[in-house]
């Protein structure tokens, strides 16, 4: 089944107060998601994946063409698509209990259900000890341990994951991309996961879309089949990366020379 | 991760608590020593050294005696005991702040959640605010004429300006991603008012209240020395002032400080100091 079909969806952003000047994030992008696919969005950075994520989240609306979710026409946030966001995004007044609890504020089980669920969502991502933690108090991979716990919560079918592990360590990213992998297979959701990092890309993906510097269009797609090996020391890895490597625009100048077009 | 600690035990500072506390308070006590001996020293000089005037400058020792009179004697001034101009200037003040609380808790959030109509709305708010507290005399006057209702509508508008410009610039200062994750996971919009934008803005609502109560106390004073309220603290320090009853004038202004000072440093810091708690802030985030 398609869960997301973007179409022919153009973005831009006014650059002058005076709104005659604007500035193409995303260029006629179109794409479709379907069922239980792991997809990285790889890209230099400035070439609008966050864009393009805000856009499926609803947070923002396309100024050409349209998002859909199963059919139907992308117009506000909605809990059925969930988003682990680049920044830390918990609520430094709740412990960490609370926070996961949040997210169940649209849901109409009981309070004492709502305490499982999120205590069951923590335990998933190995965070239970530290449920009356405030998050001030956490490392920045359990924050963003417990904003996946919150979409555990949650259980949108659709994933939206921003870059959610590249402020961390390398050693910590390689942990969470594991449990987030396990997560994947066990609750069979679709993920859409930005990263800059190809190998990142090619452990986690079912399918990887690369996207060219400002203004972002889709340059190339590249399917890897379940039955492919992920060591990156087998020979089709190394190959596959450097073929997204050799693909992948040079440099990220779209926060060096922004292009403009007058109107 | 795997703290033994139970729900809401922060690394508390408890031991440090109440030697610091204990700190402060002599140094407020010191300030106040201070404070009386330059009062002193100034009376002394313009009384006995310098032999200036046919009145006495009250000295702190007699303004106290004679406070002590309206207190605890039941000495009247103008015909009211100092409880009764107490009890009026508060009760003015307290019903004019908390409209204007209510008011611009309101406006203050609209002004911040909505871009556009902060951008427009500010400018308004920004010329009220450039009018000193007594400036608005002439149109309380208009709309109230003489009497308590212009010095409560002096006070409202005063208070409400400081108070929607903080709130608003606290509602600004609310990260977006945290308004677009409580979106994300179906916060209704009250929800998003009363659980993620309140709370976030709390410390800067409560310092605008505070910010916005010290200006509404301060003109309420003035604002009764000039509209002739009958009755009032302000009221009384005018009129015993033209009847020459200086030490009476000074009397009232101690009492005047000491209200404000309680209810600033009382009550408003620790209402500052639970917010800040409560959002964890002192930690830092
Ligand atoms: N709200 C906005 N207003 C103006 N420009 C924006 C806005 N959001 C993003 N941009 C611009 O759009 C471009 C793409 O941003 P983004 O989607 O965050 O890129 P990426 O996530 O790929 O690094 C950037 O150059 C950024 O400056
Ligand atoms: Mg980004």
């Amino acid at each position: 089944m398609t869960l997301v079909q973007i179409r022919g969806v153009t973005k831009a952003y006014y650059t002058s107060r005076r709104k005659d000047r604007a500035r193409v994030v995303l260029d006629n992008v179109s794409l479709q998601f379907e069922d239980n696919e792991f997809i990285c969005l790889v890209g230099p950075s400035g070439c609008g994946k966050t864009t393009l994520l805000n856009l499926i989240a609803g947070f923002e609306s396309p100024t050409a063409g349209d998002v859909f979710y199963k059919g139907t026409k992308i117009t506000s946030p909605s809990p059925e698509r969930g988003v682990v966001f680049q920044e830390y995004s918990l609520l430094p007044w709740m412990n960490v209990l609370d926070n996961v609890k949040f997210a169940l504020c649209s849901s109409d089980l009981s309070d004492d259900e709502k305490d499982n669920v999120a205590l069951r969502a923590l335990t998933m991502v190995n965070l239970s000890d530290s449920a009356y933690q405030r998050p001030n108090l956490l490392s920045g991979g359990m924050k963003q341990r417990v904003a996946v716990a919150r979409l555990l919560a949650m259980d949108p079918d659709l994933w939206l994951m921003d870059e959610p592990f590249s402020s961390l360590d390398e050693q910590t990213r390689k942990k969470l991309d594991d449990d987030v992998l396990n997560i994947w297979r066990i609750k069979k959701k679709t993920i859409v996961f930005v990263t800059h990092n190809v190998d990142e890309a090619l452990h986690l993906a079912t399918r990887i879309v690369l996207f060219s510097q400002s203004p972002g269009q889709v340059i190339k797609e590249w399917n890897i089949p379940t039955t492919m090996s992920r060591d990156p020391t087998s020979s089709s890895m190394i190959a596959l990366k450097k073929e997204i490597t050799d693909a992948m625009p040079a440099c990220a100048c779209a926060d060096i020379c922004p292009i403009d077009i007058r109107m | 991760m795997g703290s033994e600690r139970g729900p809401d035990s922060t690394i508390e500072i408890g031991s440090d608590r109440p030697a610091s506390l204990m700190r402060t308070t002599i140094i407020f006590i010191l300030g106040l020593l201070i404070t009386l001996a330059i009062w002193q020293i100034f009376a002394w000089t313009y009384n006995d050294v310098l032999e200036r005037g046919v009145m006495r400058f009250p000295a702190p020792f007699e303004t106290f005696v004679m406070l002590g009179e309206f207190l605890f004697e039941g000495k009247t001034l103008l015909g009211y005991t100092i409880y009764d101009h107490i009890v009026a200037s508060v009760s003015r003040w307290m019903f004019a702040f908390a409209l204007a609380a209510v008011v611009g808790v309101a406006i203050g959030t609209l002004f911040g959640y909505f871009t556009s109509l902060f951008s427009i709305g500010i400018v308004p708010i920004s010329v009220f605010q450039m009018i000193p507290g007594l400036a608005w005399l002439p149109i309380a006057l208009l709309l109230f004429g003489l009497g308590s209702n212009s010095a409560m509508f002096i006070i409202f508008i005063v208070s409400v300006v400081v108070i929607i410009i903080g709130v608003a610039s606290g509602i600004r200062r609310v990260p977006p991603v945290i308004v677009r994750a409580a979106k994300m996971m179906g916060a209704s919009d009250l929800e998003l008012f009363s659980k993620v934008l309140m709370p976030y803005a709390l410390v800067d609502i409560v310092t605008s209240l505070r910010v916005g109560m010290g200006s509404a106390w301060r003109v309420l004073i003035a604002a009764e020395m000039v509209v002739g309220t009958g009755v009032g603290l302000g009221y009384a320090i005018t009129m015993t002032k033209d009847l020459l009853n200086y030490v009476g004038s000074f009397a009232c202004i101690v009492v005047i400080c000491i209200i404000g000072l309680l209810l600033d440093k009382v009550l408003f810091a620790e209402m500052e100091k639970y917010a800040r708690h409560r959002l964890g802030m002192e930690e830092g985030y």
